[in-house]
């Protein structure tokens, strides 16, 4: 028998803990006081272009569409040649970066999150229902999730953007129906492994209804490596997206995405390298947060790390 | 050479974490002599299977040995680097542990198993058929080309002794070897390692928390709770008239065959946890025999080839001629 | 005396596949096995990894159907002829299972793990359920400041008192316990079984109480049923049955449980494993393990035949 683990598992029982608050309250301010360092991090570098994002309109000093071609490829703050009021420079057509960044913020983050909800909310009720039910339905489910799987989904992206205008809810519909297949198989694979626990058994017994077990017992532990997986995902979306605009199947000017603003300032990378560094390092500070975030929620999330050590 | 084969003398492991240091095993001592059959029994938590890792080498990288020696054949464990003590496993001592399925790779053959234990021993492939002949199997070849599991669990634990024993080790530790086995299997594989143990004249280290386990197989047994060795002695002695009120628990605490008791007798409480750990007896706070005095480090009791730690020994004794009479 | 639990000629098989495209060949679980607990009373059933008991066990659980033959609960049947289940709640067995780590959802507080059983219908509302936590609790000998914590925050035997009160959440007359001491240290294994002996006199339970040594299962038991390969070879009042043992295998399991010293002369009666059900011997199905084999073993399954007035036992040796 594991003896350090046992060990610490057993302590805490005989000892009488103080009368207990409710539970969401404890919950909540002890899980406040353990977030680690690296996820304020993760925190702050999500939340700013969170905020950003949503109070955009207030936010930005220029309309982000004004062309004035005597403006055009001024340099950012610091560097010769700065003129007052373009805080971050503008780009090629004289339009301010700032403004565009934030309002590339909006539409960038969008779709990273809703295509994820999207994939996510597919991948988990497949995954789920294919790892609990009986055995043609799993096997249904995962042989249609194997023949997408078998298609590349940029071929899968691109036959679809033929068909649909493209834009920034064609993007969102694309990216979820193309993204969910991962879900579903993970997932599966877990709901696999945990319906043989006794837990699940006993409830069975109890006389809980499949969707109660699926919700209840098997949504939470599977819980982990969703969170995990949709952080991940979320951060190749906005990769993703940005490929696709560069090859133009993505948003179509006038609206911005950050993905969008790198490929126009490609041209421009030897005279004037802000035009598109500035929206790339946007993209890598967003995703560096978003997975420094799932990674301590997670963490949150499971009652075993939030409680005692 | 009056040295025994296996001399822990207090042995310290502790749980280093985040500058913390919290001991797991705290001041464990005991010995082996060269073929002799010792049990370690406890709870979960006792530190006996700590113990019994430490003498091997192979403690998880959260634990270390903070004080005390090890002393295999007069030279020093302990002190000895990663490489000499992995070159000392196999041909010198070997282990078998609790669940044999996890403890074979499921991808490779008996034989190609066999062989790479059988390597490091320089055994060959005679030693190696003979090996699984003397644990038991009819037809040594046929084992040898199929995989684990295809075998039953008590085949594999088989397996494992053979694995283990093929090699000729002087010592071999055995934590919880039977515990995943069902009961008419479970003695299968004790006698086995008995027999072996008698005929290949190896040491056996036992780690267990079943008494009838250490009955059946063992000479010599220590008493482990809350990282310490509360009694040792001989089998037959301890078990028959405890020198601690530890152990006499445990005992009355199991039902046995025929029992006609309608309660059990069961030890109120849990183990301490080693951040409760302090100098008096650890067991006071659950013993019927406790006093004030059990706050002091209890002294260790040695008598002829018996020892216990604990300040009550003559009301222990007092209480079991009573209860024969 | 009247009966809670009867079980009428169970028999259970599995259809199972050896390949891809290979026949079904019948794996037989549980073979033409009767059996019956009086109110209050505690029946225990010995038997190895394989002998079926765990098989038995779910079909009086509710969870597996019997192949034919029928499971009763005070007179009502556990399943429809549909083979689905229809007793639910306090009519129904409630399990006790043997690993306490894995049968508590990590993710719910004791409180949570309580009150599921209480939110299936007929629904119990939500003053009295939290009245039905705590009362639980009490009757486990669990603090109520345990409400809030979750599963790993206690040891072993403290969850197994969460099992075994959520077990009785629904009020059951008759739990089955799966092993429910096996996982535990022996110190807390005697508090449990006290436990459950104090909860038989304090609700009068019955109980059908699994177990694969024959220690905990004497202790408890006021009858005994020794399972081999599907089928019961010896039952009778446990007492008499451990005392004088008449089947071969009921003597080994006495004889391995005994801790006599190999030193002094201890032995291990019983070679081998039990066969494959898959595969299982012609005639009597111990007789591949069996000292006292003789010719007519292979020939002929032994009947389960009176031997005194309350025991019977399946063996061609009279």
């Amino acid at each position: 028998m594991a003896e350090s683990t046992t060990m610490s598992a057993s302590g805490t029982g005989s000892v009488e803990p103080a009368p207990a608050k409710s539970f969401s309250q404890r919950s909540w301010r002890s899980k406040l006081r353990r977030v680690p360092l690296s996820g304020w991090i993760g925190l702050v570098l999500v939340g700013v272009p969170a905020v950003v994002a949503i109070f955009a309109p207030l936010l930005m000093p220029h309309s982000p569409t004004e062309i004035d071609p005597t403006r055009a490829l001024l340099p950012p703050i610091g560097m010769e040649g700065y003129q007052p009021g373009h805080l971050l420079g503008t780009d090629n057509l004289g339009r301010d970066l700032l403004s565009r960044l934030i309002e590339g913020a909006r539409i960038s983050l969008l779709i990273g999150v809703l295509s994820v909800v999207l994939a996510g909310s597919i991948g988990l009720t497949v995954g789920l229902a294919a790892g609990y039910y009986s055995k043609w339905i799993d096997a249904l489910l995962m042989r249609f999730v194997d023949a997408l799987l078998a298609i590349p989904s940029i071929l899968l992206i691109l036959v679809i953007l033929g068909v649909l205008d493209p834009g920034m809810w064609t993007l969102i519909f694309v990216l979820g129906i193309t993204n969910w297949v991962i879900y579903a198989r993970q997932i599966r694979a877990e709901v696999l492994e945990l319906r043989e626990r006794q837990f699940i058994r006993a409830a069975q017994n109890f006389g809980v209804s499949g969707p109660t077990i699926l919700l209840r017992h098997l949504t939470p532990n599977v819980m982990p490596s969703f969170i995990v997986l949709s952080t991940l995902s979320v951060a190749t979306v906005i990769v993703t997206e940005s490929g696709l605009s560069f090859l133009g199947l993505g948003v179509q000017p006038p609206d911005i995405s950050w993905g969008l603003m790198l490929t126009t300032g490609r041209d421009y990378l030897a005279t004037a390298w802000w035009i598109s560094t500035l929206p790339g390092l946007a993209i890598t500070f967003t995703v560096l947060g978003i997975l420094l975030l799932g990674d301590w929620l997670r963490d949150a999330l499971d009652p075993r790390l939030a409680v005692g050590r | 050479m009056s040295e025994p084969l296996l001399k822990i003398q207090n042995l310290q492991v502790s749980a280093t974490r985040s500058s913390a240091k919290l001991p797991v095993v705290d001041g464990a001592s005991l010995s082996i002599e060269r073929g002799e059959r010792v049990a370690l029994v406890g709870e979960s938590g006792s530190g006996k299977s700590v113990t019994c890792f430490s003498a091997m080498g192979l403690l998880p990288e959260s634990l270390q040995v903070t004080d005390g020696s090890i002393r295999y054949q007069g030279s020093e464990l302990t002190a000895l680097g990663a490489e000499k003590l992995r070159r000392l496993r196999g041909p010198e001592i070997a282990m078998i542990y609790q669940e044999p399925l996890t403890s074979l790779n499921p991808l490779l053959t008996i034989g190609a198993q066999l062989k790479e234990a059988a390597g490091r021993a320089k055994a060959g492939r005679r030693e190696i058929l003979e090996m699984l002949d003397r644990v038991g199997f009819a037809d040594p070849p046929r084992i040898l080309r199929q995989r684990p599991h295809e075998l039953s669990g008590g085949m594999r634990q088989r397996v494992m002794i053979a694995m283990a024993l093929v090699g000729r080790p002087k010592l071999l530790l055995a934590d919880e070897p039977t515990t995943a086995l069902d009961v008419t299997i479970q003695s299968q594989v004790l006698k086995l390692m008995y027999d072996l143990s008698y005929d290949l004249d190896t040491a056996v280290l036992i780690v267990s928390h079943d008494l009838s386990v250490v009955r059946k197989l063992a000479d010599t047994v220590h008493v482990m709770y809350a990282g310490q060795v509360v009694e040792s002695g001989p089998v037959k002695e301890v078990l028959a008239t405890p020198r601690h009120p530890y152990t006499q628990a445990l005992l009355d605490s199991a039902p046995h065959m025929g029992d006609t008791r309608d309660r059990l007798e069961s030890i109120p409480g849990i183990v301490p946890t080693p951040d409760q750990w302090d100098q008096g007896c650890r067991f006071r706070s659950r013993c019927p025999l406790a006093t004030e005095q059990c706050e002091q480090r209890p002294p260790k009791v040695e008598e002829d080839d018996r020892a216990s730690m604990c300040w009550h020994i003559d009301r222990l004794v007092a209480r079991q001629q009573e209860a024969a009479v | 005396m009247t009966e809670l639990l009867q079980i009428q000629d169970v028999r259970k098989t599995f259809g199972i596949r050896s390949s891809f495209l290979g026949r079904k060949k019948d794996l037989v679980a549980v073979e033409g096995i009767s059996l019956r607990i009086p109110k209050g009373r505690t029946l225990g059933l010995v038997g190895e990894s394989g002998s079926g008991k765990s098989t038995l066990a779910n079909m009086v659980t509710g969870m597996l159907a019997p192949t034919s033959g029928q499971v009763l609960i005070d007179g009502q049947p556990v399943h429809d002829q549909k083979g689905k289940v229809a007793l639910r709640g306090e009519s129904g067995a409630q399990i006790v299972f043997q690993d306490p780590y894995s049968s508590l959802n990590p993710r719910m507080p004791v409180a949570q793990l309580l009150a599921e059983p209480l939110k299936v219908a007929p629904k119990v509302l939500m003053p009295e359920r939290e009245q039905r936590v705590n009362e639980l609790l009490d009757q486990v000998g669990l603090p109520r400041s345990a409400r809030q914590k979750y599963p790993h925050e206690f040891s072993g035997g403290q969850r197994q008192r969460i099992v075994i009160a959520r077990a009785l959440a629904r009020r059951p007359r008759l739990l089955v316990c799966d092993e429910p001491v096996s996982a535990l240290d022996v110190s807390v294994q005697s508090q449990i079984l006290n436990l459950l002996k104090d909860l038989q006199d304090e609700l009068g339970l019955t109980y059908l109480f699994i177990g694969h040594g024959l220690e905990s299962v004497g202790f408890m038991s006021d009858e005994i049923a020794v399972m081999y390969l599907g089928r019961i070879v010896e039952q009778g009042p446990a007492h008499q049955v451990l005392a004088d043992p008449v089947h071969p295998y009921t003597q080994a399991l006495i004889s391995s449980s005994e801790a006599i010293p190999f030193h002094a002369g201890g032995t291990v009666e019983l070679t081998g494993e039990i066969p494959s059900p898959l595969n299982p011997p012609s005639g009597c199905v111990f007789r591949t393990r069996c000292p006292l084999v003789t010719d007519i073993c292979a020939e002929a399954v032994p009947a389960l035949t009176p031997r005194s007035e309350s025991r019977m036992a399946a063996c061609h040796r009279r």
